[in-house]
């Protein structure tokens, strides 16, 4: 075995307590980044993910720039469904009614759907909490989210009339309640059928067009396909739709990441004064080590192997048992209910890259942290180290 | 016996720089040492013999004069060269008890051998040499000072040194262990070891081939 390392593994094992403390501040400087990126991105996951879904789809084909409604959109409809490479598509009508139950009374956001389109075009039918979802031949159904119906006070089977400007209020009967983890419309937004919605809100025809990919990341190579089999230049790809939501998650995750920062600087610093703390207590011992035939840089070895090794083994432990948290996270997901019991079901993710980036950031800093204080050794001066102390 | 030049020491001069002040350590020593010679270095404090063995043992650099250690002249030697030169043909002996405290006996006395990336089997054989060949896997807080010094010995005597330097060996240890330890030094003295030491004690420096006095930076 080499002399330096030799002597970095007896020094180390001298001072067990010492390195057990602070492999323990590099554990904890990697546990914290790695599980809060993998939160963040659950988070983003659960929003995003939940937005997509249900509400904007893989792509949107929206009207003409100054038009309302997207006019022939079944013969636009016919067009897309037969492109391979997308699962569904469905038409859906937007407008605003004023929605009264026997207690409450609102504006709200009302969306026109063809259940059996949304099947295939959107995971909407699988969002039912209780009741049943919508059918084709439904009229004067609704789906209410659960933040809204809390707020309505009402559940299956009860029903609230639909006032749609300043026509003849309109009764409509709760089918089911729904739960899509989406501000729009678990809180926002009442869905009935499409054709009934139309005939409500005296529309001509679909406000958006939603479509299912089978890959989402071809989501641009679809949209410039659709572009060019149906002539209807706004289309956007679900990443545009949901840019300001992922930019806001996005945002809480470089603030989670400077948070890691700062604990990574810790460990750092931690290691950086615990190492120069050794070599100011043991420079009589460096002394006489350069006195018996030490090189310097055998005594910087000595230091930097220290540093490397507890940042070895806190990273190693680190990355473990940040990988078992997220991996018993993922078995029991967080549930959370922001708002008026609004579901969102985070599953924390993280890549291999974001594990090398935090497991390498950590390392390189704790080399960094020993190298200031394994120079100072291997410069120190044989005669004043050997009197020292 | 016939003996050959081992030490040869030319107008050696040492000052340190005291802020303004420049204080002359060494006033230009000429010596010869030969091999296989028991040498005690004495004087007063401050006259310098410490600072003559330091340059002897290349622990520090002299400001001018030159010093030829087995046929080297070491003067001109950079760092890394003047370590593996005292790795290989110097051995030290401290004042104080110089062991690392994280190395039990035998690593201690291993480690010269371990830093030249030799075989340490001889490690155990100097801690007998020493008289403590039953202390091997003591740590340094487990031995006494007499007992601590003696590893120090085994150590200093790991690489085979052309040269055995003692600064003040016994300055901390009891009168009986100080006649130990230069008992010691004369049994490695009488297998061919070249000593040098420093001390004040002039009962323990008769014990030696030649004293050579030192004072206010000159031989006397």
């Amino acid at each position: 075995m080499k002399a330096w390392l030799f002597l970095a593994f007896k020094d180390l094992s001298k001072r067990r307590r010492e390195t057990l403390m602070i492999i323990l501040a590099i554990t904890i400087g990697v546990v914290g980044p790695l599980f809060t990126t993998a939160l963040n991105n659950g988070m983003q996951d659960a929003f995003v993910g939940n937005t997509v879904n249900v509400y904007t789809g893989h792509l949107q084909i929206q009207p003409n720039t100054g038009d309302t409604v997207i006019s022939k959109s079944e013969s636009v409809l016919s067009k897309v469904t037969g492109i391979q490479g997308i699962v569904g598509a469905a038409p859906r009508m937007n407008g605003g009614v004023e929605i009264e139950s026997r207690t409450e009374k609102m504006g709200i956001a009302i969306f026109g759907v063809k259940p059996s389109l949304e099947e295939k075009a959107s995971t909407l039918a699988k969002t039912v909490e209780r009741g049943d979802f919508l059918d084709d031949k439904d009229k004067n159904d609704l789906l209410i989210g659960t933040s809204l119906s809390e707020v309505m006070k009402v559940d299956v089977g009860d029903t609230v009339l639909l006032q749609y400007q300043n026509r003849e209020p309109v009764e409509f009967k709760i089918k089911g309640i729904i739960s899509t983890g989406t501000f729009e419309l678990d809180r926002y937004a009442i869905i009935g059928t499409y054709d009934t919605v139309k005939e409500l809100i005296e529309k001509d025809d679909a406000s958006n067009i939603i479509i299912r990919l089978e890959n989402p990341d071809e989501s641009l190579k679809y949209k410039l396909i659709l572009q060019k089999e149906t002539t209807l230049p706004n289309i956007k790809t679900w990443q545009e739709l949901s840019a300001g939501m992922a930019g806001m998650i996005e945002t809480f995750g470089v603030i989670s990441t400077m948070t890691s920062g700062v604990s990574v600087f810790v460990a750092a610093i931690a290691i950086s004064l615990i190492i120069y703390t050794t070599v100011r207590n043991k420079i009589r011992e460096i002394g006489v080590l350069k006195a018996i035939g030490a090189r310097g840089e055998m005594i910087m070895r000595i230091y930097l192997a220290e540093a490397i090794f507890i940042g070895v083994i806190g990273t190693s432990l680190g990355t473990i048992i940040g990988l078992f948290l997220i991996h018993g996270m993922q078995q029991n997901p967080l549930i959370m209910t922001p708002e008026y019991g609004m579901k969102l079901i985070i599953m924390p993710r993280i890549s291999l890259g974001s594990i090398l980036a935090a497991d390498l950031s950590i390392l390189l800093t704790c080399i960094i942290g020993g190298i200031y204080p394994a120079i100072i050794a291997a410069r120190t001066n044989i005669i004043k180290a050997i009197w020292s102390g | 016996m016939e003996r050959i030049g081992l030490i040869d020491i030319k107008d050696l001069r040492k000052i340190y720089s005291m802020g303004k002040v420049d204080v002359h350590a060494l006033r230009g020593i000429d010596l010869k040492i030969e091999k296989g010679e028991f040498v005690a270095l004495m004087g007063p404090s401050g006259s310098g013999k410490s600072t003559l063995l330091n340059m002897i043992g290349l622990l520090d650099t002299p400001t001018s004069g030159g010093i030829v250690v087995d046929g080297i002249d070491v003067s001109f030697l950079n760092d890394n060269q003047r370590a593996d030169f005292r790795l290989k043909k110097m051995g030290f002996v401290f004042q104080f008890f110089s062991l690392l405290m994280e190395l039990n006996s035998l690593e201690n006395v291993a480690l010269p051998m371990i830093m030249d990336e030799r075989k340490y089997d001889r490690a155990s054989l100097l801690l007998e040499l020493v008289g403590i060949g039953d202390r091997a896997d003591h740590y340094p807080s487990e031995l006494s000072g007499g007992q601590q010094q003696r590893v120090a010995i085994a150590r200093a005597l790991a690489n085979e040194p052309a040269i055995l330097l003692a600064d003040e060996p016994t300055a901390n240890l009891d009168t009986e262990s100080s006649n130990q330890i230069v008992e010691l030094f004369r049994e490695l003295n009488g297998n061919g070891q070249t000593i040098i030491m420093v001390t004040h004690e002039h009962e323990l420096g008769e014990k030696a081939d030649r004293i050579i006095r030192i004072k206010d930076g000159r031989v006397v």
